[in-house]
C-alpha cells in the first residue's frame, strides 16, 4: 500500500514537471513573439495553451483526485496532494497569462500593422530585465516545489517587489512616452498590458512559493508579510 | 550475531560431552558389575572425570568452532570493502586451508575492485574534461549521471538533479522528448532540440543518444546521450549564407544598370549623341562602382591573408608618415566639400603599425567622415597615447548613426542608410576593411555616435608587439 502510493506521488510529481515546462516554454515562446513581432508564433503560443497546456492541467487534477480517492493519504503525502491541486491551478493561469501576451501580439499587429512593420515599436530597455526575472522567478519556483526547497522558496518570494517596481517603471515610462506620442497609444497600451501579465505571473509564482513552504513545513505563510 | 557459529560450538560440544559421559558411564558400569559394591569410591571418581570430560570436549570444540567464526567475521570484513586484514589461518587443516581460500579470494577481490575504481576514475575524468555533454538515464527516465559540460549547458545544478525524473530534471520539452524516444528505440536516435536562457537567449543543441545493455537480466537498461552546442556553429553558418547573399546582391545591382543602359543604348539611344552621352557616362559610373566592390573584396581577403600568416609586418614606428598620407590623400574630397581637416597630437610615440594597411583604414575612417558631414564642417583627426595604447580618433560633425545600428556597421555591407550610402558611392566594404586592419594590427576599433551631433570612430594600437597570429576571423565567417 505504502509503496503503491509513492509511486502514484511519484507520477504526480513528474506530470507537475511536464506541466511546468510546457508551460514555461510557451512563455518563452509568447516573449520571443513579442521581441521577433512574429505574429505566427503567436498563435501557436495560444494554440499551444488551448489545447496542450490546458489537457495537461485536466491530466494532473484528475491524477491528483484519483490519488486521494484510491488511498487516502494522509499527513504529508495528503499535504502534497493538496499543494499540487493549488499549484496546478496556480500554473494553469500562468498559462492563460503566457497566451494573453500571444494575443497582445497579435493585436498589436493588427491595431497598429503600420507602427509595427516599420520597426516603430520601440520595446523599453526595463522590459528584457523583467522578462529574465519573471523566467528565473518561474524556474525557482519550480525547483524550490521539486526539492521541497523551503530557502528558496522564501526568497523567490522576496523577488516578486523586484518585478513589481519594473512593472511601474515600465507603465510610467511608457505612460510618458504616450503622452508625448499620442498616436502611438494604441500598441503602447498593449505593452503595459503585457507588462501587467508578467507582473501577474510573478504573483502565481509567489502563491506557489507559499504553497510549497505549506507543503514543507505544514504552516500557512499566506497572508503574512513577506 | 553470533548465534550460527555459537549453534555449532555447542553442538561440537553437546555431541562431545554426550560422547565421552557414555563412554564413561559404561566404563563404570562394567567396573561396577566387575567388582561389585566399590559405587561409593567410583563415584567420586566419575564426577572428576566427568568434569575433566567437560573441560577436555570445550576445548576440542572450541578449537573446530573458533577459526570458523574468525573466517566468518573476516568475510564481513571483505563485503564492507576492507580487504586489509586476511584472517589468520590456525587450527584444524581443514579449516586453515579454507581460511587460505577465503584470504586468496579477499585478495583477488580486493584487486579486481580496484581496477574498476581506478577505470571509473578514469571514466569520470573522461566525462567531467569532456566539451559535449554527457547525461546517463536508466529505464526508469530518472536522470543517472551528468556531466559539467551538460550542467552548464542545461543551466542545472548537478548534485540537485541527479536521481530526479527526468521531466524535473530536464527543463526542456525538446530534450524530454528526445530521451524517452532513446530509451524507446533500440537504434542510436539523434535529435536538435533549442534551449531557453531565462532572459530568452536560444541555444541550438544537438543530442545523440543510444540505448545501455544492461549487465544481466536483474538489471534494466538505460540509456546515454551526448548534447553538442550548435549555437556557434549555425551563426557562422547563417553569417556564410548571409555573406554569399549580400555580395551577390550587391554585384548584381550594378550589372544590372550597365545591362539595361547597354539594351537602352542598343535599341536606338545610340543614335541620339546626348542621351547616348549620358547612358554611357552611368555605365561609366557603375562599372566604377563595380570595380571598387571587388577591389574591396580583393583587399579583405588579402588583410586576412597577410593577418593569417605568421609573417605580418609589424613596424615599431611613429604613426606620422601613414597619417599623413591618409589626410593628404583625403584633401581633395574635404576641399570640394570645404570641409577642414584637424590633425592633433601626431607626434604622439610609436606603435606596432604596418604602414601600408594603417593609411589604408585611416582613408577609410577619414573619407567616411567627410562623405557623411554637411559642408563646411570640421573633421578632427586626434593621436593620443593611454595605458600602453596608442589612439587615434576620428571624429565628424555629421548627421550621427542611430543607436540600434552602431553594433553593426563593422559589418560587410551593412549600411545605416541604404539609399543615401550607394549615393555617396560606398561599397558597403569600407568599415569591415577598417576592422580587419586594425585585427591585424591586434588592436580593436570602436565607434561613438549621437544622432545629429556626429560620429567619432577610435582606432586602439597596443604599444606592445602583438602575438603572432592575431590576425582577424575568416572573411566569409567573420562575426
Amino acid at each position: 500500500m505504502n509503496r503503491l502510493i509513492q509511486q502514484e506521488l511519484e507520477a504526480v510529481r513528474n506530470l507537475t514537471g511536464e506541466l511546468a515546462t510546457l508551460i514555461e516554454e510557451n512563455l518563452q515562446l509568447a516573449l520571443k513573439a513579442l521581441m521577433n513581432r512574429d505574429i505566427e508564433l503567436a498563435r501557436e503560443v495560444i494554440r499551444r495553451d488551448k489545447e496542450e497546456i490546458d489537457r495537461q492541467e485536466i491530466t494532473l487534477e484528475e491524477k491528483c483526485l484519483r490519488t486521494m480517492a484510491l488511498y487516502h493519504p494522509v499527513a504529508g503525502d495528503l499535504r502534497f496532494l493538496v499543494t499540487v491541486l493549488k499549484i496546478n491551478a496556480d500554473l494553469e493561469r500562468i498559462g492563460d497569462l503566457a497566451a494573453k501576451i500571444g494575443d497582445k501580439v497579435i493585436q498589436i499587429a493588427e491595431l497598429d500593422r503600420e507602427v509595427y512593420d516599420t520597426g516603430g515599436m520601440k520595446i523599453p530597455e526595463r522590459f528584457h530585465a523583467m522578462h529574465e526575472k519573471t523566467v528565473t522567478m518561474l524556474r525557482s519556483t519550480m525547483e524550490a516545489f521539486y526539492h521541497e526547497d523551503t530557502d528558496l522558496a522564501y526568497k523567490v518570494r522576496l523577488t516578486d517587489d523586484e518585478v513589481d517596481e519594473d512593472k511601474r517603471v515600465i507603465r510610467e515610462e511608457l505612460e510618458e512616452t504616450i503622452a508625448h506620442n499620442p498616436a502611438q497609444h494604441v500598441y503602447l497600451a498593449k505593452l503595459i498590458g503585457v507588462a501587467r501579465s508578467l507582473e501577474r505571473i510573478a504573483d502565481h509564482c509567489t502563491n506557489i512559493c507559499e504553497d510549497v513552504i505549506y507543503m514543507a513545513q505544514g504552516r500557512i505563510v499566506r497572508h503574512e508579510a513577506g | 550475531m553470533a548465534g550460527e557459529n555459537r549453534r555449532l560450538f555447542w553442538h561440537l560440544y553437546a555431541g562431545y560431552l554426550l560422547v565421552a559421559l557414555s563412554a564413561l558411564l559404561v566404563v563404570f558400569w562394567l567396573t561396577g558389575v566387575a567388582t561389585r559394591g566399590l559405587y561409593q569410591q567410583l563415584a567420586g571418581g566419575a564426577l572428576l572425570m566427568a568434569l575433566l570430560v567437560a573441560v577436555v570436549a570445550w576445548f576440542s570444540a572450541r578449537r573446530l568452532s573458533y577459526p570458523l567464526e574468525e573466517i566468518r567475521r573476516a568475510a564481513e570484513r571483505f563485503a564492507d570493502g576492507n580487504f586489509g586484514s586476511p584472517v589468520r589461518a590456525e587450527g584444524v587443516e581443514e579449516v586453515v586451508s579454507l581460511a587460505l581460500a577465503v584470504n586468496r579470494m579477499a585478495e583477488q577481490l580486493g584487486f579486481r575492485l580496484r581496477a574498476n575504481e581506478r577505470q571509473r576514475q578514469q571514466l569520470q575524468t573522461v566525462f567531467a574534461a569532456m566539451v559535449e555533454g554527457v547525461i546517463t538515464v536508466d529505464a526508469n527516465q530518472r536522470l543517472t549521471g551528468i556531466n559539467q559540460a551538460a550542467a552548464r549547458l542545461l543551466a542545472v545544478d548537478p548534485e540537485r538533479v541527479r536521481g530526479q525524473n527526468i521531466r524535473l530534471a530536464l527543463p526542456n520539452p525538446g530534450l524530454q522528448e528526445l530521451v524517452q524516444r532513446t530509451l524507446a528505440n533500440p537504434a542510436p536516435s539523434e535529435g536538435e532540440f533549442t534551449l531557453l536562457d531565462a532572459g530568452g537567449r536560444e541555444r541550438y543543441c544537438r543530442a545523440n543518444g543510444v540505448l545501455l545493455s544492461a549487465a544481466d537480466d536483474r538489471e534494466e537498461a538505460g540509456a546515454v546521450l551526448v548534447l553538442s552546442d550548435l549555437t556557434r556553429l549555425r551563426r557562422l553558418e547563417n553569417l556564410r549564407r548571409d555573406f554569399v547573399a549580400n555580395v551577390s546582391h550587391e554585384l548584381k545591382t550594378p550589372i544590372t544598370s550597365i545591362e539595361g543602359f547597354a539594351e537602352t543604348l542598343l535599341d536606338g539611344a545610340l543614335e541620339e549623341p546626348e542621351q547616348a552621352h549620358r547612358f554611357v557616362a552611368v555605365i561609366q559610373q557603375q562599372a566604377r562602382r563595380l570595380n571598387a566592390i571587388i577591389e574591396d573584396l580583393l583587399t579583405l581577403s588579402r588583410i586576412e591573408q597577410e593577418g593569417r600568416s605568421p609573417t605580418v609586418q609589424l613596424q615599431y614606428l611613429p604613426l606620422q608618415a601613414p597619417l599623413g598620407a591618409a589626410v593628404e590623400s583625403c584633401k581633395p574630397a574635404a576641399a570640394a566639400k570645404e570641409i577642414e581637416l584637424q590633425v592633433v597630437g601626431e607626434s604622439a610615440g610609436p606603435a606596432w603599425i604596418n604602414p601600408a594597411l594603417l593609411e589604408q583604414a585611416l582613408v577609410n575612417l577619414i573619407d567616411n567622415a567627410i562623405k557623411y558631414s554637411p559642408a563646411g564642417r570640421l573633421v578632427r583627426i586626434e593621436v593620443a597615447s593611454a595605458d600602453g595604447e596608442l589612439t587615434v580618433a576620428v571624429a565628424d560633425q555629421g548627421q550621427g548613426i542611430p543607436a540600434a545600428d552602431l553594433s553593426r556597421i563593422f559589418e560587410r555591407f551593412y549600411r545605416a542608410d541604404k539609399a543615401r550610402s550607394a549615393r555617396l558611392g560606398g561599397t558597403g566594404l569600407g568599415l569591415a576593411i577598417v576592422k580587419h586592419i586594425v585585427q591585424v594590427h591586434g588592436g580593436r576599433v570602436e565607434v561613438e555616435s549621437t544622432v545629429g551631433r556626429g560620429s567619432t570612430f577610435t582606432i586602439f594600437l597596443s604599444r606592445q608587439r602583438p602575438p603572432a597570429g592575431a590576425g582577424p576571423d575568416s572573411l566569409l565567417i567573420e562575426t
